[in-house]
C-alpha cells in the first residue's frame, strides 16, 4: 500500500481556501506566471547575448596595430612589421591581416583574405577559394544573381561565388567575403607585401594595456593600437543596455504586479469577518497570517516556478527562442545563444527574489494589519451586519 | 470494525480530499519545473557547440562578430580613428 505524504493541517486548510476562491486564484496564478515571464525572458536573453559575444571575442586577437599617416589608415609592409612586432616581448604569433570593407550588391560587405592556413577542422569539407573565385557570408549569397560578385572599390573585381559559410557560422561570417591575397590586393589597392594591419595575440592577456607603449615604439612609423577589452566593453554595454530597455518595456508587467497585490489588500479586507470568526474560536493572530502566507505560497510558487521554466524555454530552445529573438531584436535570424549556468541561476534567483519577496511582504503585512484587531471589532466588517 | 488511533488521525474528511489533491499538485508540479530547469541547465552547458562560429573568428582573426553593418565601428572596432577627445561632456551623449 503507498503511504500518503502527510501535508501539515494547515496547509490543507489553506488549499481549501484556495479552492473556495478558485477564481481569484487563478487569476492570481496567471498574473504572476505570466510578469515573471516576460521580466525574465528580458533579462535572459540580454545575459545569453552578452555570454554570446564574449564568448566569440575571446577568439579574436588581442590587439590590432594599424598604421596611420597623415590622410588616415596606411598599409603596413607585412613581413617588416611583423619582424618589429616579434622583437617586443610578450608578443605571440604576429599576423598580418588582408581584409577591407568594399561595396557589394546590397551593399558594404567585408572582405578578408587569410595568409595562413585554415586548419580542415574549421573548413569542414569547404572549398578554399583560388584567383577569381570567393566564399562568401550567408547575407551576401542573397542578392547574388548567378553565382558572380561584383565587389566595387579602388579598383572594382568580379568573383565567382564557389561556396558558402555555413549558416550556422553567420555570427561571424554573415557579411564575410573570403578571396585570395592576390585578389584582396588587388581590390584594395595593396601592393605585394603590404597588409592592412597586423594582428596580435599576447602571451600575457593581463598586458594588454601596458604592452601598447613598447609596441607603438617598436615600429618606425605612427601607429594606432585597439584592444579586445575595449571592443568586448562596448559589446557588453550593448546587451546590458538592451536588457534594460527590455524591462522597462516590461513596466506594464510590473503595474500588473501593483495591481495583484491590491488585489490581495482588498482580498483581505472583504475576508476580516471571517478571521474575526476563527478568531473568535481561538485562532490567533500568527495563525491567521500564517494561513495566508501558505495560501499565497500554493498560488504563488507555482505561478513563479512555471515563468521561470517558460522563459527559459523561450530562450534558449530553438523553435521558441526564433520568437523571442524576432520579439526582442526585430531579427530574423537567430544566433545560437551561449548558456551560462551560473548566470543563468543568478537571474532567476534575482527574479524569484523581485516579484515573490514583494508579493509575500504584501501578503504577509496586509495580513497582520487586518487580523490584529479584537474579533468583536473584526465580525463586525461582515457586510451583513 | 475498530480503526487504529493513527490511522484515524491521517484519514481526512471528504471536503479536504481536493485540498489534498492540489496541494500535492502545487508541491510536484513545482518541484518538477525546478528539476527539470536546473537538469536542463547542466546537461546544456556541457554540451554547448556554436556551429563554428568562434573557429572562423581565430581562423580569420575576426575582431568582432557580424551583428553590425560592414565598416561600422561595432563591426570593425580597428577603423574607429583616433580622435581627439574635446568634447562638453563625455558622458552627455551615451546617457538614457
Amino acid at each position: 500500500m503507498i503511504s500518503e505524504t502527510r501535508y501539515p493541517p494547515m496547509a490543507i486548510w489553506a488549499a481549501r481556501d484556495v479552492q473556495r476562491h478558485a477564481g481569484r486564484s487563478m487569476l492570481l496564478f496567471a498574473c504572476l506566471a505570466s510578469l515573471v515571464f516576460l521580466i525574465a525572458t528580458a533579462l535572459l536573453f540580454s545575459q545569453a547575448m552578452d555570454a554570446t559575444w564574449a564568448r566569440l571575442l575571446d577568439q579574436s586577437p588581442d590587439l590590432v596595430i594599424r598604421r596611420i599617416d597623415g590622410g588616415g589608415w596606411a598599409p603596413i609592409p607585412a613581413d617588416n612589421a611583423v619582424a618589429l612586432a616579434k622583437r617586443v616581448p610578450g608578443v605571440l604569433d604576429p599576423t598580418p591581416r588582408l581584409w577591407g570593407v568594399v561595396t557589394g550588391p546590397e551593399g558594404p560587405v567585408t572582405v578578408m583574405a587569410s595568409t595562413a592556413v585554415v586548419p580542415e577542422s574549421v573548413l569542414n569539407g569547404m572549398k578554399i577559394p583560388s584567383a577569381g573565385q570567393a566564399v562568401v557570408g550567408q547575407g551576401v549569397a542573397r542578392a547574388l544573381p548567378e553565382n558572380r560578385l561584383n565587389l566595387g572599390s579602388r579598383h572594382p573585381l568580379t568573383v565567382t561565388v564557389i561556396d558558402l559559410f555555413p549558416a550556422d557560422t553567420s555570427l561571424a561570417t554573415h557579411d564575410l567575403v573570403w578571396i585570395t591575397p592576390d585578389d584582396a590586393r588587388h581590390l584594395l589597392g595593396l601592393a605585394p607585401g603590404q597588409a592592412s594591419d597586423l594582428a596580435v595575440h599576447l602571451f600575457r592577456r593581463e598586458e594588454e594595456q601596458a604592452i601598447q607603449a613598447d609596441l607603438a615604439a617598436a615600429f618606425p612609423w605612427p601607429v594606432r593600437i585597439t584592444d579586445r577589452t575595449a571592443s568586448a566593453l562596448r559589446h557588453r554595454t550593448q546587451a546590458v543596455r538592451s536588457g534594460g530597455i527590455a524591462v522597462v518595456a516590461g513596466i506594464p508587467a510590473l503595474l500588473a504586479l501593483l495591481l495583484i497585490i491590491t488585489g490581495t489588500v482588498l482580498d483581505h479586507t472583504g475576508q476580516r469577518a471571517h478571521w474575526g470568526l476563527l478568531k473568535s474560536l481561538g485562532w490567533t493572530t500568527a495563525d491567521i497570517v500564517r494561513l495566508q502566507v501558505i495560501r499565497a505560497m500554493i498560488v504563488g510558487t507555482p505561478a513563479v516556478m512555471l515563468g521561470l521554466a517558460s522563459a527559459y524555454a523561450a530562450v534558449f530552445y530553438p523553435p521558441a527562442a526564433g520568437v523571442t529573438a524576432y520579439w526582442i531584436t526585430g531579427g530574423q535570424h537567430l544566433a545560437a545563444l551561449t548558456l551560462v549556468s551560473s548566470g543563468a541561476a543568478m537571474i532567476m534567483l534575482e527574479i524569484v527574489a523581485l516579484v515573490g519577496l514583494p508579493f509575500l511582504a504584501a501578503v504577509c503585512l496586509t495580513s497582520v494589519r487586518a487580523a490584529t484587531d479584537a474579533p468583536w471589532t473584526m465580525l463586525q466588517a461582515d457586510p451583513w451586519n | 470494525m475498530h480503526t487504529p488511533p493513527e490511522e484515524k488521525n491521517h484519514r481526512q474528511p471528504a471536503p479536504c480530499r481536493g485540498a489534498r489533491r492540489l496541494l500535492m499538485v502545487a508541491v510536484s508540479a513545482s518541484m518538477l519545473l525546478v528539476l527539470a530547469t536546473t537538469a536542463d541547465l547542466l546537461l546544456r552547458v556541457a554540451h554547448q557547440d556554436d556551429g563554428g562560429a568562434s573557429a572562423w573568428m581565430k581562423a580569420m582573426t575576426l575582431s568582432a562578430p557580424a551583428l553590425w553593418t560592414a565598416g561600422s565601428p561595432m563591426r570593425h572596432p580597428e577603423t574607429v580613428h583616433p580622435g581627439v577627445d574635446l568634447r562638453f561632456s563625455a558622458g552627455l551623449v551615451t546617457a538614457p
